[in-house]
């Protein structure tokens, strides 16, 4: 195909084009270059709904989205935290360069996460949406997913190791695993298509 | 508006009707219909004469008070071309339209809208604009219908008015019929002088103002700033769709009551009224002041969804004042308008919903003790912080946990390294909370990252205080 012919097609996506492998969403990168190399996206996924699974909570989670929210936040966009295990320790976010005007938590009760959550993540406010949600049902992920959709930001539910849930709809579904000095990430799901199943970074 | 005292009264435009006012010689005719009128029924008739002309003649005493609300409510609509409204009884209306010209499409627009709506909601009306209120409130009542917008003009415009339309005292206006003068254009015929010699300098004055040549301040009537409306619910009910329904129609009035005074609300107030108990109190707070019945009845929901209500509820009350020069939402170069209302309407749902202290943000604070160097803010602009702080896990545990640690070994988590430390804080000698610590990080077999002290006041006292994250 020309050249000009891809790219006039591309431009007003008149034609629905089954290499689902360039999607025209972007994502704002991880900071990690390993990591933004595996995604289709080059980073967490606009639009979306990320779940992140951790074997225990204080793996390093939190500064595998660091790069990523300090980013956000600079654009001036929210940061919300939805009932996190423990308390987000302001001198450390400081320090990491979040501006915490845009940095919101919210404590609520577990039937309430995923409601709060998607009240969220449908603003265009938002630029990361976190949850803990203890757990969170095949509905409730799949409606997570389209209040990203809307919204237009970042969506990321937090499992730890014991729970039960899952979030098939996610765009984007990570293991972390502890592995001496490094974290390894396995990509269990990517939407269009993973360049590499399984990526080690020290974070 | 030449039949307000009919309107006032609901009086169908086409009936044979007439309302009386009492006087010195019994009931009188104060206003007669346009049949009535053609009729040959005139004001300051007896009600009687009336009769004998037409024996079908319906008769309506006034209502006064009908009347001054009657007129509230057009000062209400008029409000929105103008905010400079003066009403004056019996039934005028003064706008003071020069600002809103523009933005009408000029007077002729404006007229036309004007007397569009005063029509669709069965209102007879006479207009006159003119550059003075005074020539205009007299030409309007006169019945004649003008726009002129050069005061050159207005003289020309006043001929053949009775000169008792000034509102001339008694004595003044008996002397004026002394002298053969019955008419406006009769008194400018004459000399200036000879004039407030003759009869008072009151009458120059009125003239003069008439024409703008003399100040004529009007005071501009206010719009109450408070709304507060009943409902009766049809039957008493602890259902919350049914109370949702009933408020909906009082919030709806609410906003049509804001937006007749360009008003914007921060808060409503709605009480639960019970039979025999106390009324519940539910305080509907926004932290953008605005007029959107939807989003109210949305937090309101959600406040009821949080409350248990004590006993069926038979009535809500609704009460708010408007605020009328809030500014409207700002933006800035990353957050358009309409995305910062969008946010402060989440913020004002999950607040609802969840209770005002489930939302915060964190804030760092000036002291060195762990526990103190941040505290919760509630959610705004926030006061922007140094960044100059020492390495701080990103999870703080609500309260330090005991560990049991020996020798670089704790009970369940294994072998520890230590990796960093130890750093002393050693603070807060000015309240209870004084303590003295060595802060060490250390790495656990699983990978973790904590943050650990040992309380140098107690005996193997370790402590896990947070977890990088």
């Amino acid at each position: 195909m020309k050249a000009e012919l891809r790219g006039l097609l591309s431009k007003h996506h008149l034609v629905w084009q089954g290499n689902a492998g360039q999607r025209r969403e972007g994502g704002v990168s991880t900071g990690f270059a390993g990591l933004d190399q595996a995604l289709p996206t080059r980073g967490w996924p606009w639009g979306a709904l990320t779940e992140i699974a951790v074997p225990y909570w204080g793996l390093g989670e939190l500064r595998l989205l660091l790069p990523a929210m300090v980013d956000l936040n600079r654009q001036k966009r929210q940061i919300v935290w939805v009932a996190p295990p423990y308390l987000p320790y302001a001198p450390a976010l400081t320090r990491a360069g979040l501006d915490l005007q845009y940095v919101l938590v919210v404590d609520t009760q577990p039937g309430n996460v995923s409601w709060a959550m998607e009240r969220l993540s449908s603003t265009r406010s938002c630029g990361m949406v976190l949850a803990w949600p203890a757990h969170l049902s095949e509905v409730e992920a799949r409606r997570l997913q389209l209040a990203a959709e809307t919204g237009g930001g970042i969506g990321i539910v937090m499992r730890a190791g014991g729970a039960k849930w899952r979030a098939p709809a996610a765009a984007l579904r990570l293991e972390i695993e502890p592995r001496d000095e490094e974290i390894e990430i396995n990509i269990l799901k990517s939407r269009g298509g993973c360049r590499r199943p399984r990526v080690s970074i020290t974070v | 508006m030449p039949f307000l005292a009919l309107e006032a009264l609901s009086v169908d435009a086409g009936e044979h009707a007439v309302v009386t006012e009492p006087s010195r010689r019994g009931e009188i005719v104060y206003k007669a219909s346009e049949n009535a009128r053609s009729a040959g029924i005139g004001p300051g008739m007896q009600v009687n004469a009336a009769l004998a002309i037409c024996g079908k003649t319906r008769v309506f005493p006034r209502d006064p008070d009908a009347e001054r609300a009657l007129l509230r409510r057009l000062h209400r609509w008029a409000s929105r071309f103008t905010p400079t409204v003066t009403t004056r009884p019996p039934a005028t209306l003064l706008f003071e339209i020069s600002a809103s010209l523009r933005l009408f499409g000029g007077a002729g627009a404006l007229c036309y809208r004007l007397r569009r709506e005063l029509d669709q909601s069965g209102h007879c009306c006479h207009l006159a604009i003119t550059p003075t209120p005074g020539a205009s409130s007299l030409l309007a009542s006169a019945g004649r219908e003008v726009l002129i917008m050069d005061r050159a003009d207005l003289r020309a415009s006043m001929h053949g008015l009775p000169s008792r339309s000034l509102g001339l005292t008694d004595e003044t206006l008996r002397r004026l019929r002394a002298a053969g003068i019955s008419f406006l254009e009769e008194l400018w015929r004459l000399p200036r002088h000879d004039l407030a010699r003759r009869f008072g300098p009151e009458v120059v004055r009125k003239l003069d103002q008439i024409l703008g040549m003399h100040p004529d301040p009007r005071r501009t009537d206010t719009l109450p700033a408070r709304f507060e409306r009943r409902c009766e619910l049809e039957a008493e009910t602890v259902e919350t769709g049914f109370i949702l329904h009933a408020a909906r129609l009082l919030l709806e009035q609410f906003t049509g009551f804001l937006a007749a005074g360009n008003a914007v609300a921060g808060d409503v107030l709605v009480l639960l009224e019970h039979a025999g108990k106390t009324a519940t109190r539910i305080e509907v707070r926004t932290r953008l002041p605005m007029r959107d019945a939807v989003q109210w009845e949305r937090l309101l929901e959600e406040h009821l969804g949080r409350r248990e209500l004590q006993a069926p509820v038979t009535g809500i009350l609704l009460s708010g004042s408007a605020c009328r020069d809030a500014a409207p939402a700002r933006g800035d170069l990353f957050q358009s308008p309409d995305i910062v209302r969008d946010w402060s309407y989440v913020l004002d749902e999950l607040e609802a919903r969840l209770g005002k202290t489930c939302l915060w943000m964190p804030e760092v604070a000036a002291d060195h003790r762990p526990e103190f160097a941040w505290q919760p803010s509630p959610p705004g602009p926030g006061r922007p912080a140094a960044s100059a702080y020492p390495d701080r896990p990103l999870w703080l545990l609500p309260e330090p946990r005991q560990l049991n640690y020996k020798a670089g070994h704790v009970s369940d988590s294994g072998q520890i390294n230590i990796v960093d430390g130890p750093e002393r804080i050693e603070s807060g000698w000015w309240d209870d909370n004084e303590y003295c610590r060595d802060y060490y990080i250390a790495v656990c077999p699983r990978g973790r990252r904590l943050w650990i002290f040992q309380d140098l006041k107690q005996e193997s006292g370790w402590y896990l205080h947070g977890l990088f994250g």
